[in-house]
């Protein structure tokens, strides 16, 4: 009997593996078909020199090319720049043009195109980000498919300030009409937008990587319930959708929904504004990071779908990120008796401002409410509509303590400036002079490993002065019909559909 | 139906438009949120902001602001969107052939829905199939409009597959599958007023039928269908047709949240986006838009009570 038992077991077990083996191994890539994407919110406009706004390089993203591209790790990688040299002084960059790159329109694309969008995107009032292009004295063309920029200072940040989408190529000449009408050089072309319902692409046949992109046709439907995206998902009405709520991972499973996740280039942190008392005290800061049970927050805020952080760097920047997480542990009784050295022995009462419509960050601060609870922290809870709460405390620093999250950057002082003294996207109001003077220093460091040195240096005072409560990287979870494949998320904003494709049925 | 009443009406009209216009802009202005910071997010470099202000124009004194908006409602373009940067009246009007529609309908299966079963209700009073009514309406006007849309989904797009979920398909494209798209959301949004109707349109019913030319007419023999219908609910509609005006700011009201739902691109997504994008002009135009809308249309209804009623318009 046993011997018959035996090689069954074994024959399902060996199918068991080569149906694991088959989920594991994506099928092939095939070229065609249609994909039906999600959005949350109608774009900002489709012009990438016009807009801060995700929902517009979400679009533009697969529509336009930078001069240097990246990948997942945040690489920097040829992009419409097919090389590029530094001087030693690190003030003059020389870019190598891709030949018989074409726009959408048929134009070919060269040095002219590439000055002009570089003016255009350092446009002052106009362009968001200008402020990152200032930086750039002068902008020559030597021939067609050479572009010499020069530099007013070293900068170890400026080839990455390049790899965005709002440092994307556009045809020189190309005015305000690109809001509606965008025109690159990138995977798909624009084919229509339908304001509040759909923007549809087309497949670019001449894109200049052999074999890509692979889908025909996208179509980016506005559905901002996110019931009703959940539910298009589910039915099928759409192939594919970001920013998954945690919570309903399970359940799109079970309705044979793919889900996969992807560690994100985020930050959360409870917030915290030293220049209000009592968070002026290190010792309170402190408190409340001996307060708070980060892991318990990951778990119920999104479902342990992230990693936990110790400093303001998220883990997707590996050659920077520092594991600072067992600075401060989880415990009460040492929160209080912090709290008492620095003259609150019973605790004291604050407000702990929460933005709508961030489910996430409403949730964790709802979490992290109740266990100050413990160490005498008592935290009112106030809702603020997004609106609000930029006017409120990120504009007039009128707060104690928040739970926000910030998107990352490729480069670790794009992030890290941010606690600049003089830097007015500093609402934490931290200031030390230590801080300012090696993020100079980092600033203008081209030598890898003398940056890295600096740089953890950075993210310990950011930990050892407790500057925020340093929560988690939240991971990016998407969910797709079975047949797709080839996603990945890159860790700036906006996502890029070029390798994906649909298998065959 | 006298010039002097045409007059004092519209006069009325014009002056509510004033004030709304005053109100909207000073509460936008009291409301904290600038719609520049909005645009630059928490994720920007913080020296844009003032540049940006500049671009946009909402550094200026308020009363430039006020007066530069007052010039472009002459002009026919309802402000300047800031985020959009086009004339408000463009915005709306490619949001109109959802809207209208949508509203269109709801509004025809609040009354196909609830005139009927009001009058049955009102001709069986007291009997099962009123409490019935009554019941149904009172669930009717407890359910809100969200809730019973997520409902519908759930039943005829998850389970049945009848209806896609959510979208748009335009009438140009195909007026058969831009109709399907209406079709639930309509369902959502008249079903709750149908409640409302259902309850009007029987209590005023019930007050009619106590009335003597009622009886009048049952005593001469007039057979009982058309006391209903010809004397009864003629009487009894004006009461029906001042909520039916009413509830057009309900029904605008209740589309922002089923567009939202159904994925609809319509009025209600742009006043949702204005609003929490702070896109003063546009909300600007919007609320005008909608004013004029709801004040024009409860105008029609009042010219149209002189119309059922003589009386009314010469008092």
């Amino acid at each position: 009997m046993r011997a018959r038992i035996l090689p069954s077991a074994m024959l399902a077990l060996c199918l068991g593996l080569t149906a694991l083996a088959v989920h594991a191994q994506p099928p092939a890539p095939r070229a065609g078909g249609r994909l039906r994407f999600a959005t949350q919110a109608d774009p900002d406009g489709l012009d990438p020199h016009r807009s801060p706004a995700d929902s517009t390089f979400i679009i533009a993203m697969n529509i336009f090319d930078s001069l240097v591209a990246t990948n997942a790790k945040g690489e920097l990688l040829p992009g419409l720049a097919a090389k590029w040299s530094i001087a030693p002084n690190g003030l003059t960059y020389t870019f190598s043009l891709r030949p018989g790159v074409t726009f959408h329109d048929g134009r070919a694309f060269g040095a002219g195109d590439a000055k002009y969008s570089l003016a255009r995107m350092s446009e002052k009032g106009k362009s968001p980000h200008a402020t990152d292009y200032e930086i750039i004295d002068s902008v020559e063309t030597p021939d067609r498919l050479t572009v010499k920029m020069t530099l007013k200072r070293p900068s170890a940040r400026f080839l990455s300030d390049l790899a965005y989408g709002w440092a994307s190529m556009v045809p020189e000449g190309a005015g305000d009409e690109l809001r509606r009408h965008p025109v690159g050089t990138g995977p798909f072309r624009f084919v229509e937008w339908v304001p509040d319902s759909h923007v549809t692409l087309a497949r670019n046949p001449k894109y200049f990587v052999a074999g890509r992109p692979y889908l025909d046709e996208i179509v980016f439907g506005v559905v901002p319930d996110e019931t009703a995206r959940l539910t298009s998902l589910k039915a099928g009405d759409l192939d594919m959708a970001d920013r998954i709520p945690a919570q309903a991972v399970a359940e799109l499973r079970s309705a044979g929904v793919k889900v996969d996740t992807f560690p994100r280039n985020t930050l959360s942190e409870v917030a915290i504004n030293q220049e209000q008392k009592p968070f002026n005290d290190l010792r309170v800061r402190r408190a409340l990071f001996h307060a708070t049970d980060r892991s318990a927050v990951l778990e119920g805020a999104v479902f342990g779908f992230g990693r936990l952080i110790g400093t303001f760097m998220p883990p997707i920047i590996s050659e920077y990120y520092l594991d600072l997480n067992g600075r401060y542990l989880y415990d009460p009784a040492k929160a209080r008796q912090l709290l008492a050295e620095a003259g609150y022995p019973n605790g004291f009462e604050t407000t702990l401002y929460l933005p709508q419509p961030y489910a996430e960050f409403v949730k964790s601060g709802e979490i992290v409410a109740s266990q100050w609870k413990k160490a005498g922290v008592r935290a009112n809870l106030v809702v603020l509509e997004w609106g609000a709460w930029l006017d409120k405390i990120y504009k007039k620093h009128d707060y104690g303590v928040t739970v926000i999250g910030h998107v990352g950057r490729l480069d670790p002082i794009t992030l890290l400036e941010r606690f600049k003294s003089k830097y007015n996207a500093n609402y934490f109001g931290y200031a030390n002079p230590a801080y300012d003077t090696l993020i100079a220093e980092a600033d203008t460091t081209h030598d890898r490993a003398r940056r890295k040195e600096v740089v953890a240096k950075l993210e310990r005072l950011l930990s050892e002065d407790a500057v925020c409560v340093w929560l988690f990287s939240t991971d990016g979870i998407v969910g797709s019909r079975p047949d797709v494949h080839g996603y990945s998320e890159l860790p700036i904003p906006g996502n890029r559909l070029l390798e994906v494709y649909r298998a065959a049925p | 139906m006298s010039g002097r009443y045409l007059a004092a009406r519209l006069a009325s009209l014009l002056a509510t438009l004033a004030v709304v216009s005053v109100v909207t802009f000073l509460v936008l202005r009291v409301v904290p949120g600038d719609p520049a910071q909005i645009i630059l997010g928490a994720d920007t470099p913080g020296d844009s902001l003032r540049e940006l202000q500049h671009a946009l124009g909402t550094d200026r004194p308020l009363a430039i602001q006020y007066l530069s908006w007052v010039g472009s409602v002459v002009r026919g373009e309802l402000g300047v969107s800031l985020r959009h940067q086009r004339p408000v009246i463009d915005l709306i009007v490619e949001r109109l052939p959802v809207t209208l529609p949508l509203t269109g309908l709801a509004l025809l299966i609040s009354l196909v829905v609830g005139l009927p079963v009001g009058v049955h209700a009102a001709r069986r009073h007291g009997t099962l199939a009123d409490y019935a009514a009554i019941a149904g309406s009172q669930i009717g006007q407890a359910i809100p409009s969200f809730w019973l849309g997520i409902m519908l989904i759930l039943a005829f797009a998850l389970e049945l597959r009848w209806l896609p979920s959510g979208g748009w398909v335009s009438w140009s494209q195909s007026p058969g599958q831009a109709l399907q798209h209406l079709a639930m959301p309509a369902v959502a949004l008249g079903l709750v007023i149908a409640a409302t109707v259902v309850r009007m349109e029987r209590a005023s019913m019930l007050e009619v039928l106590q009335e003597d030319f009622v009886r009048t007419a049952r005593a001469k023999g007039v057979p009982e269908p058309a006391v209903i219908y010809r004397h009864t609910l003629a009487n009894a509609l004006i009461p029906t047709v001042t909520i039916v005006g009413l509830q057009v700011g309900t029904l605008l009201g209740g589309a922002i949240i089923i567009e939202q739902i159904f994925a609809l691109p319509g009025l209600g997504r742009l006043v949702l986006f204005a609003v929490f994008n702070r896109d003063w002009p546009l909300i600007q135009g919007l609320v005008f838009f909608i004013a004029v809308l709801t004040i024009g249309l409860n105008f029609l209804v009042d010219l149209s009570y002189a119309w059922l009623d003589p009386r009314i318009g010469d008092a």
